[in-house]
C-alpha cells in the first residue's frame, strides 16, 4: 500500500504550485484555475486522511468544498465578465484604478 | 447511527432558517410578481431580520447544547454575536435604502444577497466544527463579493469585487488547508473533540501537521478579520465598494469572523491544557503569534490612516486598527470584552459610514476628506453626529468607544500582556490625530468648492439617531449590556475549560 | 445637591446649544451665567452648610448617582465625592468661572459665535466640576478628557483663522499624549488595587511601604504614569508646548481654562493621589524637579515675548511649575493653596489683558500699546494689584502661597539631601524673573508713550484705518475685574503661616485640607518650632529681592520699553521647532513614505502629490511598474503566510 505521506506530499506540492501560479499568472482566468488547483490539492489531502483514518467527516468536507468551489467559480466568472465589459480586458494588472 | 444520533434540532438554527427562507422568498417573489419597488423588498427583508432576531433572543438563557452531531452550538456567546450581526444587517438595510434608489439597482437581489450573507454570519457564530466554520465563511464571502461589485457600471466597484474575490479565494484555500491539516493531526473537525485530542501528547508527525495547520488557520482568519499582513485587500475593497456595502462589510462579516476566530482560538488554543499535552506546547506559540499580529495590525492601521485623503480609505485603515484592538481581546481570552467592543464598534462605525454615504452622494462622488470642509456649521445634522462617532472611535470617555477600549485594555493587562496594552494606548494617541483631522476640516476650514447641502432622508435620519443614541448609551449607561454579558459568562466559562 | 452643582452648567450648555442660534445675546448670556451662578451658589451652600459643620476628620460626603460600569471586579459609579480638597476646588472653580462668564458677556459682544462660546463654556464648567467631584479615577478621566475636548473647541473658536485651528489641534494631540500616561496609570491602579474608587485606593495605598529613591516599585510606576498625564494637562516640561499656542482662543477662555481651572487639574490629581505619591520618593523627586525646572524655564521665556497673552501663558506654566515643585517636596497643601491664589490673580491678569485687547480692537502686541493707564483707569488699577500679587508682594495673595512653597521646599525631608535647597534657590530666582517680566508687561502696556496710534495704521490687527482712542470697558467687564482684584488681595490670608503670627492666627487652609491630603510629615517632616523664625527670615529675604527686582525692572523698562531680549528667549529655545523635527515630521514621514511603499501600495497624501502627478503623467507604461494591482497583494499575503508558517514550524521543534 502506498504510504500516506506520498499523498500528502503530492497535495502539498499541488498546493504550492497553485499558490505560485496565482502570483505569476496575469489573467484572471488562469488565476481562477490556480485557485481551483489549490482547493483540489486540499481535497486530495482530506480524502487521504479520511480513507486512512476510516473516518468520514473528511470526505464530507470534500463535498462541501466542491460545492463552494462551484459557487465561487460562478461568482468569479461573473466578475470577469463585468470587468471585461467595463475594461475590455481580463488582465488583472489593468485593474489598478484604486491605486491611482 | 440512527436518525436521532444526528441531533437534528430545528430550533437551534431557527434564525438561520428564517433568514434563508426570507432570502429565497424574496427571489421567488421577484420571479412571480416582479416589481421594482424597493419598499416591498426592503420591508420583507426587515421583517425577516426582525423575526430572526426575535428567534435569536428567544433562545437566550437556554442551556448550552450542541446539535447536528456537534456541528452547531447554542450558547449565549453564539446568540449574542448572532444578534450583533443581525442588527448590523438591519442597519445596513436602512443605509442601502437611498443608495438603491439613486443607482436604480434591482433591490430584490441586493436584499436577498444581504440575507444570505446574514445566514452565513449567523452560521459562523454558531459553528462548533471546522467544516461549519468553512461553510459559514464561504457563504459570507461569496455574497459579499457580489455586494462589493454592485455598482456595476463603476470601475472602482468592479475592481473592488475582483480584488476581494481573488484574495478572498486565495486565503480561503489557506484556511481550508489548515482545516485539513488539523483534521490530519487530530482525526476530527469537531472543536471539542480537537480540544480533547490536543489534551494528550501527540506523535511527531501529528505535531508537525498541527503546527502547520495552526499557522494556516491563523492566516485564514487573519484575512477575514483584516489583520496585518493579511489586510491588504481591505483599503481597496472598502474604498471601491458602494458605501453602504462598505459600512456593512466593516461590521457584520467582521463581527462574525471574530466570533468564529474567538471560538476556535479559545477552544483549540486557549483551553486549560494539561502540562504534558500537545495543546500546552502549542498554546504559547499561538498566543505570541496573535499578540505580534495584534501589535502590527493596530500600529500599521493607525500609522497609515494618518496619510489618507479619502475618507473611506481612512476608515478602512481605522477599521484595521480596531481589528488590532479586538485581537488583544482574543489574546487575553476575554470574549465579553470582544463582544462589547464589537457592539460598540458596530454602532459607531455604521453611524460614521452613514454620514459618509450621505455626503458621498450618487456614484460615491464626494469621498475626499477635503469635501468635508466647511460642513461643520452649515449642516450640523451631519457634522455633529459624525463628530460624535469620530470621538467615540478615538476613545474619548463618555462614549461607547471608550468603555470598549478600556475593557479590552484592562483584560489584556490583567492577563499579563502589559506591553501590548502600552502599545495599544500609544496607538489610541496616534489615532486621535487622523480622526480629529476630519473634525478640524469640518469645522475649521472653509469649503474649497461649493457643495450643495444634502437632504437628510428619513432612513438615514433614523440610522443616525439610533447610532448617536447608541454611542452615548453604551458610553454612559453600559451597565445593562454588562449585566447580560456577565450573565452569559457562566455559559462560556464552562465551554472554555 | 452635588448632582445639581455638576449638571446645572450642562443644562445651560444644552439649552444654549439647541436654542442659542435664534436667541439674542442677552438671553444667551443670562442663561449661561445663571446656570453657572446656580452652581456657584449651591457650591457655597454645600461647602459651608454641609461640609464645614462636619467633624474635621470625617469631612467626606458621597453622593452616588448611578451605576456606570460594573463588570466582574471592575466597578465604577457615576458618583460624586466632596471632601475638603474637592470642596476648595469647587468653590474657586465655580466662583471664578461665574465671574469669567460675566466678563464674557461683554467681551464676546458682537461675535458671530456668541452662542457657541457660551455653550462650550458651560460644557466646560460641567466637565471641570465632574473632574473634581468624581469619586473614582474613571469618572475623573471622563471629566479630564471632557475639559480637554472643550478646551479644544474653544481654542478653535475663531475657526476662520488657520493658526487657531492648528493651535486647537496641537493642544488636543499633546494632551492625548499625556492622557496615554493617565489611562495606563488607571489600568495599573485597577490591576494593583482591584478598585478605582479614590477612597478605597487611598486606603489600600496607605498600607503600602514607602518606596525608596530610585527603586521602581508599583507605586512609583503608577505615580509616574499619572504624572505623565499631569504634565500634559498642566503644561509641564516636556508637554508644555500647547499652552502658549492655546492663547489663540478668546481671552475669557484663556482666563478660565488655561489659567485658573483646567490647567490646575494636574495638580489636583497629584494632590488627590497624595497617599501614593508620599510613598514613592522617586516620583516625588521627579515631580519636584520637573516643577522647579518648568517654573524657571518658562519664566525665562516669558521675558522674551511681545504678545501680552503669550507672556501670561508662560507665566502660567511657570506658576504651575511652582505648584508641582511644592507637591514634589511633599507640601501638597502649599501647592493647592497656590492653585487657589493663582486662580484669582491669573484670571485677573488675563481678564485685564482681555480688557486691553478689546480696547485696542484685538491687538495683542505689547509693542503697539503703552500709556493706556489714563484711558482705562479701572483696568489699570486692578491690573496693578494682580501684578503685585503674582510678584509676591506682602500682603497680597501671591506672597503667602509662594512663600509657603519656597519655605516648604527648602525644608523638605522627602527630597534627596541638598536638592531641597537647590530647588528653593531655583524658586527664588524664578520669583525674581517673575517680578521682572511682569513689570515689563505692565510698563509696556500701561506706561510710557502711546505706541498704538502709529502702530495701528498698518498693523496686523488694523481693521480700522484711523487713530483709535481706547476706552474703558463696559461694566460687565470691569465688575469681574474688581471682584477678582479684591480676592487677589485677601485670598492669601486663608493661609497665613503660623510662624508669622506666632500661632495666634491659625493657618486655616492647612488645617482644613489636612485630613484630605496625605502628609509626609508623619515621622518624615515635622515642622520644628525653631524653624518658624527662619520662615520669616526666608520670606523677608525673598520679599526684599523681589521688591528690588520690581524697582529695577520698572526703571529699566521705563527707559527702554522696547529693549530686545536675547533671541534664544524670543524663539522659546526653539523647542517647537525641535519637536517638529524630532517627532512630527518623522511620524508623518513614516506614514506617508515608508509604510506606504511597504504596506499600502498606493499614492496618497498631499505630501506626495507631486509624485502622484508624475506617475499620472507617466501613464500606462509606468502603471505596470507600480505594484498596485492584485498580484502584489497576493504576493504580500503569500509572504505573510510563509512567515507565519515558518514561525510555527520553527516553534514546533
Amino acid at each position: 500500500m502506498v504510504p500516506m505521506s506520498w499523498y500528502l506530499a503530492l497535495g502539498a506540492v499541488l498546493f504550492t504550485i497553485g499558490a505560485v501560479s496565482v502570483i505569476v499568472k496575469r489573467d484572471i482566468l488562469s488565476m481562477l484555475l490556480a485557485i481551483e488547483l489549490m482547493l483540489n490539492s486540499v481535497n486530495l489531502t482530506l480524502v487521504t486522511f479520511s480513507s486512512y483514518f476510516r473516518e468520514l467527516s473528511g470526505q464530507i468536507l470534500v463535498f462541501f468544498v466542491m460545492v463552494v468551489a462551484a459557487a465561487e467559480a460562478g461568482v468569479g466568472l461573473a466578475i470577469v465578465v463585468l470587468l471585461f465589459r467595463n475594461r475590455q480586458t481580463v488582465d488583472v494588472d489593468q485593474a489598478s484604478m484604486l491605486k491611482l | 447511527m440512527g436518525i436521532e444520533g444526528l441531533g437534528i434540532n430545528y430550533s437551534a438554527i431557527l434564525p438561520e432558517i428564517i433568514l434563508a427562507l426570507t432570502g429565497v422568498a424574496l427571489m421567488l417573489m421577484e420571479a412571480f410578481w416582479p416589481s421594482r419597488s424597493k419598499r416591498r423588498a426592503g420591508l420583507v427583508t426587515l421583517a425577516g431580520l426582525g423575526i430572526a432576531l426575535m428567534a435569536t433572543l428567544q433562545l437566550w438563557g437556554a442551556p448550552r447544547q450542541t446539535a447536528y452531531a456537534g456541528m452547531v452550538i447554542i450558547d449565549d456567546f453564539r446568540l449574542l454575536f448572532t444578534a450583533i450581526v443581525i442588527i448590523a444587517s438591519v442597519l445596513a438595510v436602512f443605509l442601502s435604502w437611498n443608495f438603491l434608489e439613486e443607482e436604480r439597482i434591482q433591490p430584490t437581489a441586493y436584499f436577498a444577497l444581504l440575507l444570505f450573507c446574514a445566514v452565513g454570519m449567523a452560521l459562523l457564530t454558531s459553528s462548533h466544527d471546522l467544516i461549519m466554520v468553512f461553510l459559514g465563511i464561504e457563504t459570507v464571502t461569496i455574497s459579499t463579493y457580489v455586494l462589493a461589485g454592485y455598482r456595476r457600471n463603476d470601475l472602482r466597484s468592479t475592481e473592488a469585487a475582483l480584488k476581494y474575490f481573488i484574495l478572498g479565494a486565495f486565503s480561503s484555500a489557506f484556511l481550508l488547508y489548515g482545516i485539513a491539516l488539523v483534521y490530519g493531526a487530530t482525526h476530527t473537525t469537531n472543536l471539542s473533540a480537537i480540544q480533547a485530542a490536543l489534551n494528550q501528547p501527540l506523535g511527531e508527525a501529528e505535531r508537525a501537521l498541527m503546527m502547520v495547520g495552526a499557522a494556516m488557520l491563523l492566516i485564514g482568519f487573519g484575512f477575514k478579520v483584516t489583520a496585518v499582513p493579511f489586510h491588504v485587500w481591505t483599503p481597496d475593497v472598502y474604498e471601491g465598494a458602494p458605501t453602504p456595502v462598505t459600512a456593512f462589510l466593516s461590521v457584520g462579516p467582521k463581527a462574525a469572523g471574530f466570533a468564529a476566530f474567538l471560538r476556535v482560538s479559545s477552544l483549540i488554543f486557549g483551553a486549560d491544557f494539561d502540562l504534558a499535552s500537545a495543546g500546552r506546547a502549542l498554546q504559547s506559540d499561538w498566543i505570541s503569534a496573535l499578540a505580534v499580529m495584534a501589535i502590527l495590525t493596530m500600529t500599521f492601521g493607525n500609522l497609515i490612516a494618518i496619510a489618507q485623503t479619502n475618507i473611506k480609505r481612512m476608515l478602512a485603515y481605522s477599521s484595521i486598527a480596531h481589528a488590532g484592538y479586538v485581537l488583544m481581546g482574543i489574546v487575553a481570552r476575554d470574549w465579553q470584552a470582544v463582544a462589547f467592543y464589537m457592539i460598540a464598534y458596530t454602532v459607531m462605525n455604521i453611524g460614521a459610514f452613514a454620514v459618509v454615504a450621505l455626503i458621498a452622494r450618487r456614484g460615491d462622488e464626494h469621498v475626499l476628506i477635503e469635501d468635508y470642509s466647511g460642513l461643520g456649521f452649515r449642516q450640523p445634522t451631519l457634522s455633529f453626529p459624525l463628530t460624535v462617532f469620530l470621538i467615540s472611535l478615538t476613545g474619548i470617555p463618555g462614549t461607547a468607544g471608550f468603555v470598549g477600549k478600556f475593557w479590552l485594555f484592562k483584560s489584556a493587562w490583567e492577563a499579563g500582556f502589559s506591553m501590548l496594552v502600552i502599545i495599544a494606548v500609544i496607538n489610541t494617541v496616534i489615532s486621535a490625530y487622523y480622526y480629529l483631522y476630519v473634525v478640524i476640516v469640518m469645522f475649521f476650514r472653509e469649503a474649497k468648492r461649493e457643495i450643495e447641502p444634502v437632504p437628510l432622508p428619513g432612513a438615514f435620519g433614523f440610522t443616525l439617531a439610533v447610532t448617536v443614541l447608541g454611542t452615548f448609551y453604551l458610553g454612559l449607561l453600559p451597565t445593562r449590556v454588562f449585566y447580560y454579558l456577565n450573565q452569559a459568562q457562566t455559559a462560556i466559562a464552562h465551554l472554555i475549560h | 445637591m452635588l448632582k445639581l452643582i455638576v449638571f446645572s452648567p450642562l443644562v445651560g450648555a444644552a439649552l444654549i446649544g439647541l436654542g442659542g442660534r435664534r436667541w439674542s445675546e442677552r438671553i444667551i448670556g443670562t442663561v449661561g451665567c445663571a446656570t453657572v451662578g446656580l452652581s456657584t451658589v449651591l457650591a457655597f451652600y454645600v461647602f459651608f452648610a454641609r461640609l464645614l459643620p462636619l467633624d474635621p476628620e470625617h469631612r467626606l460626603i458621597f453622593e452616588p448617582f448611578y451605576n456606570w460600569i460594573a463588570s466582574g471586579r471592575l466597578h465604577a459609579d457615576f458618583g460624586f465625592q466632596l471632601d475638603p480638597l474637592s470642596g476648595v476646588y469647587i468653590l474657586f472653580v465655580t466662583f471664578v468661572g461665574f465671574w469669567i462668564h460675566v466678563f464674557g458677556v461683554g467681551y464676546m459682544h458682537g461675535d458671530s459665535g456668541y452662542y457657541r462660546f457660551f455653550a462650550y463654556m458651560n460644557l466646560f464648567m460641567f466637565m471641570m466640576l465632574l473632574l473634581v467631584l468624581a469619586d473614582n479615577f474613571l469618572l475623573m478621566f471622563v471629566g479630564w478628557e471632557g475639559v480637554g475636548l472643550c478646551s479644544y473647541l474653544l481654542i478653535g473658536h475663531y475657526f476662520t483663522r488657520q493658526y487657531a485651528a492648528d493651535a486647537a489641534k496641537k493642544a488636543f494631540i499633546v494632551n492625548r499624549i499625556g492622557d496615554f500616561g493617565f489611562a495606563l496609570g488607571i489600568i495599573f491602579i485597577f490591576a494593583t488595587f482591584h478598585t478605582i474608587r479614590f477612597a478605597e485606593v487611598m486606603a489600600r495605598a496607605a498600607h503600602m511601604p514607602t518606596e525608596a529613591l530610585w527603586t521602581m516599585g508599583t507605586l512609583t510606576a503608577i505615580c509616574l504614569l499619572l504624572f505623565v498625564g499631569a504634565t500634559g494637562k498642566s503644561a509641564q516640561i516636556p508637554l508644555y508646548v500647547w499652552l502658549p499656542d492655546a492663547m489663540a482662543g478668546p481671552t475669557p477662555v484663556s482666563a478660565l481654562i488655561h489659567a485658573a481651572t483646567m490647567v490646575t487639574a494636574g495638580v489636583y490629581m497629584v494632590a488627590r493621589t497624595s497617599q501614593m505619591y508620599t510613598r514613592s520618593l522617586t516620583a516625588l523627586f521627579i515631580v519636584a524637579l520637573v516643577g522647579g525646572l518648568t517654573a524657571f524655564f518658562a519664566a525665562t521665556i516669558a521675558l522674551g515675548q511681545d504678545n501680552i497673552k503669550k507672556v501670561l501663558a508662560y507665566s502660567t506654566i511657570s506658576q504651575l511649575g511652582y505648584m508641582f515643585m511644592a507637591c514634589g517636596a511633599g507640601a501638597f497643601i502649599a501647592g493647592i493653596f497656590h492653585v487657589v491664589t493663582h486662580a484669582f490673580f491669573k484670571a485677573l491678569l488675563f481678564l485685564g489683558a482681555g480688557s486691553v485687547i478689546i480696547a485696542l480692537h484685538h491687538n495683542e502686541d505689547m509693542r503697539q500699546m503703552g500709556g493706556l493707564k489714563k484711558y482705562m483707569p479701572i483696568t489699570y488699577k486692578t491690573f496693578i494689584i494682580a501684578w503685585l500679587a503674582i510678584a509676591g508682594v506682602f500682603p497680597l495673595a501671591g506672597f503667602f502661597s509662594k512663600d509657603e512653597i519656597l519655605w516648604r521646599t527648602a525644608n523638605s525631608a522627602v527630597l534627596p539631601p541638598g536638592w531641597g535647597r537647590a530647588l528653593w534657590l531655583l524658586g527664588v530666582i524664578t520669583a525674581i524673573l517673575t517680578a521682572i517680566y511682569m513689570t515689563r508687561l505692565v510698563v509696556m502696556t500701561f506706561h510710557g508713550e502711546e505706541r498704538f496710534r502709529h502702530g495701528e495704521a498698518g498693523s496686523a490687527a488694523g481693521h480700522h484705518g484711523g487713530p483709535l482712542s481706547p476706552q474703558e470697558s463696559p461694566r460687565t467687564m470691569t465688575i469681574p475685574l474688581i471682584v477678582l482684584a479684591v480676592l487677589s488681595v485677601v485670598g492669601g490670608w486663608l493661609g497665613i503661616p503660623e510662624g508669622f503670627s506666632a500661632g495666634t492666627l491659625p493657618n486655616w487652609i492647612e488645617h482644613f485640607l489636612h485630613p484630605a491630603i496625605a502628609t509626609v510629615s508623619e515621622g518624615q517632616t515635622t515642622m520644628e518650632p525653631a524653624s518658624q523664625g527662619s520662615e520669616i527670615g526666608l520670606a523677608l529675604g525673598t520679599l526684599l529681592l523681589v521688591v528690588a527686582a520690581l524697582v529695577w525692572a520698572y526703571r529699566f523698562y521705563q527707559r527702554q520699553p522696547l529693549w530686545q531680549p536675547p533671541s534664544v528667549l524670543v524663539h522659546k529655545y526653539w523647542v517647537d521647532e525641535a519637536y517638529d523635527r524630532l517627532f512630527v515630521r518623522p511620524i508623518r514621514a513614516i506614514s506617508t513614505v515608508l509604510l506606504w511603499q511597504v504596506f499600502d501600495v498606493r499614492i496618497i497624501d498631499g505630501a506626495v502629490n507631486g509624485t502622484a502627478a508624475l506617475v499620472r503623467a507617466g501613464g500606462r507604461a509606468l502603471r505596470h511598474i507600480q505594484t498596485g494591482a492584485v498580484r502584489s497583494y497576493v504576493v504580500m499575503i503569500f509572504l505573510g503566510a510563509l512567515i507565519v508558517i515558518t514561525y510555527f514550524m520553527l516553534a514546533g521543534r
